[in-house]
């Protein structure tokens, strides 16, 4: 092999890797943190199961006193399916010899970024305003808004799940506000089970 | 001459035992999209190599039958599928070529 080879094949072995797509996926991570959602949302039945089906006021008011304990019922859920999320991630590309921080897990990462940067200004902003029934579906709108951005840099099934829950955010957003908790158990719980089944068939882990 | 300077040079300072299995283009390129990929199914190989059916079969059988590559072989529906993954071998053997790679081009520079 001369330097003249050696630097075609370096191209061409650009240019396959070019074509790559994340596919160091969990499946594990995905149901976990569906579970976690679900039981998110049966602490948060539990908290205002007496107020569940009644008007709008009512609701907001009582949800309003338990702003604390449901800040932390969902905080915790974020930040656990997260590090759950990560440490699997990590756990698998050990296992497979991937790098971890290679250039497309990257482009992963700061694509998911404006869509949780939004969701977290309209969190803020719609406490301010005390619309608390409304951030159920902002979270779901803007976290399907960077799941399926990072999807253009991974396989169809993460796509998908980005707009399943972008479509799934217009009911209570703009038909039903009064299904947002439950749509939010569905999608966070449902969606990333059935998410994560599918991928530990197709990708294992 | 200049040729064989260099080739006095690659001795000199690393001698070159380049993978004759690898060496060929198109099972350089199997081997560099299953490193990236983990797994592909025939039909995504052959689209992200440009390749045709044959060639692919023919170079692919190399790769596995030295276990560079392992095959996958399923049924979906009455088609038969067929998923290629790197071997633990095939991925050392990649770094060992990645690695002589560099070391020609650094001796040119």
């Amino acid at each position: 092999m001369d330097t003249d080879k050696a630097l075609r094949d370096l191209n061409y072995i650009k240019e396959i890797v070019s074509s790559a797509r994340y596919t160091n996926l969990s499946g594990a991570a995905g149901i976990i943190a569906g579970v976690f959602a679900s039981a998110g949302f049966v602490l948060t039945w539990l908290l205002l199961k007496d107020v569940w089906i009644s008007s709008n006021s009512t609701f907001m008011k009582i949800a309003e006193n338990r702003m604390g304990e449901l800040a932390v019922i969902w905080g915790a859920v974020f930040v656990l399916s997260g590090l759950v999320q990560a440490a699997f991630t990590i756990r698998k590309a050990k296992a497979s010899h991937i790098s971890v921080w290679s250039k497309v897990s990257r482009q992963v990462l700061y694509a998911v970024i404006p869509g949780f940067l939004a969701g977290a200004v309209l969190t803020v902003y719609f406490i301010k305003e005390r619309n608390y029934f409304i951030l159920p579906s902002v979270w779901m709108l803007t976290y399907g808004v960077a799941v399926s951005a990072s999807g253009m840099f991974s396989v169809a099934v993460v796509r998908l799940l980005g707009w399943a829950f972008v479509i799934s955010s217009l009911l209570p957003f703009l038909l039903i506000p009064e299904s947002s908790i439950l749509a939010m158990a569905v999608s966070f719980g449902g969606y990333h089970i059935i998410y994560g089944i599918i991928v530990a068939k197709k990708y294992g882990g | 001459m200049i040729k064989q300077l260099n080739m006095e040079k690659n001795k000199t300072i690393s001698p070159i035992d380049l993978d004759k299995v690898i060496h060929e283009r198109m099972r350089l390129g199997i081997i560099t999209a299953l490193a990236v990929h983990e797994s592909l199914a025939f039909n995504d190989l052959k689209e992200i190599l440009k390749a045709s059916d044959g060639n692919l079969s023919v170079h692919s059988k190399i790769l596995e039958d030295s276990g560079y590559i392992k095959t996958k072989k399923a049924f979906v529906g009455r088609k038969p599928k067929t998923t290629y993954l790197i071997t633990e071998k095939g991925r050392k053997e990649l770094q060992v070529y990645l690695e002589n790679m560099e070391n020609i081009i650094k001796n040119t520079m």
